[in-house]
């Protein structure tokens, strides 16, 4: 009798569906997908009113500062700040009040105190922490007479 | 005979959140496992094949309303997982991980030493084929789906596909009979 050799596919019949993942896999996915989805779809649901939360919160507080602006002008009607603004500019351009000089002059004084004292170039580094110092202790007034000065103005 | 979800339960549960919910674990419970394995028989990696599994179905969870009840449930769900699996292989490609990375078919020690060794093999023999050749061979071997079906699943011609299958069936036994004198 000729026996006709078996097709090793044919073979594998019986071992081809064993599966490849146990049933805890299975599950632990399950699980997680489920985690997943419910929670996703909480979220989404809890978009809209969130969404119309935050609207609101910002209308109201646009509302409170339009409010506020109408209240001030009320109080504060235009032909008042318009008179308030002549006033300020003539501040402005009002004679300068003397201005002492002596804070500049011991300024430079220290400046050129360091310099002769160590006889040479002072490093920048020093110089400039000085320098800032310095300025940090200046007045505006003697800035302004500073820069005049230096022609920066 | 394999558990199905008809077309038709589909389209009637998946109208409330509540009654989808409850028909997503019945899906899960149903074509979980044949997704898995589906998806490990053409990426070849046990913890990508679980990775790629749970995005299919969180995709299934987002496109159930668009399945129009035209094809089985089933075969919408393969086609769902196909597409996932190339997708997936295509960027293992772009990120060179493929050449890195050993594939892991993990056999189950609960198997007795003899259905180990065929798994190993077999799978040793699957891991041969090109990607699509893979997903046919998977879909005609060991789900014994219609060409009509895979046709669907794949876009593939039915001629192609028969064609596509009987070489990757060339490939698999000739790498199976090189192991001949074992079985």
């Amino acid at each position: 009798m000729n026996h006709q050799p078996m097709h090793p596919l044919s073979k594998m019949e019986k071992y081809k569906n064993l599966p490849l993942i146990s049933d805890q896999e299975l599950a632990q996915q399950q699980q997680n997908i489920m985690t997943i989805i419910t929670t996703s779809d909480a979220d989404s649901r809890n978009t809209l009113p969130a969404l119309f939360n935050r609207s609101l919160a910002w209308l109201m507080a646009a509302a409170a500062v339009m409010a506020l602006i109408i209240w001030r002008l009320w109080q504060d009607p235009p032909q008042n700040s318009l008179s308030a603004t002549s006033a300020d500019h003539s501040a402005f351009i009002s004679e300068p009040q003397p201005v002492e000089e002596s804070a500049y002059i011991s300024l430079k004084n220290e400046e050129c105190k360091i310099q002769s004292e160590e006889n040479t170039i002072v490093p920048v580094i020093q110089s400039s922490e000085k320098i800032e110092k310095l300025w940090s202790e200046i007045t505006t007034e003697e800035m302004e007479i500073y820069l005049l000065e230096e022609e920066e103005f | 005979m394999e558990m199905e979800i008809s077309a038709e339960q589909i389209l009637r549960e998946r109208t409330s959140i509540a009654q989808k919910t409850s028909l997503f674990e019945e899906i899960m419970t149903c074509y979980q496992s044949r997704l898995f394995h589906f998806v490990l028989r053409i990426i070849h990696h046990h913890d990508d094949a679980l990775d790629v599994t749970q995005n299919t179905f969180l995709l299934v969870w987002e496109k159930l309303h668009q399945f129009n009840g035209s094809s089985k449930f089933s075969t919408w769900l393969h086609q769902i997982a196909y597409h996932e699996s190339l997708q997936w292989l295509k960027k293992q490609k772009r990120n060179d991980r493929i050449k890195n990375n050993p594939h892991l078919i993990q056999i189950q020690s609960s198997h007795s030493v003899e259905e180990q060794q065929m798994l190993q093999w077999l799978y040793e023999a699957i891991e041969l084929l090109p990607a699509k050749q893979r997903a046919v061979f998977a879909l005609k071997y060991f789900d014994e789906k219609k060409y009509e079906e895979i046709h669907i699943i794949t876009g593939t011609s039915v001629g192609a596909l028969k064609a596509s299958y009987h070489i990757a069936v060339q490939k698999v036994e000739a790498y199976l009979l090189s192991k001949n004198h074992l079985l």
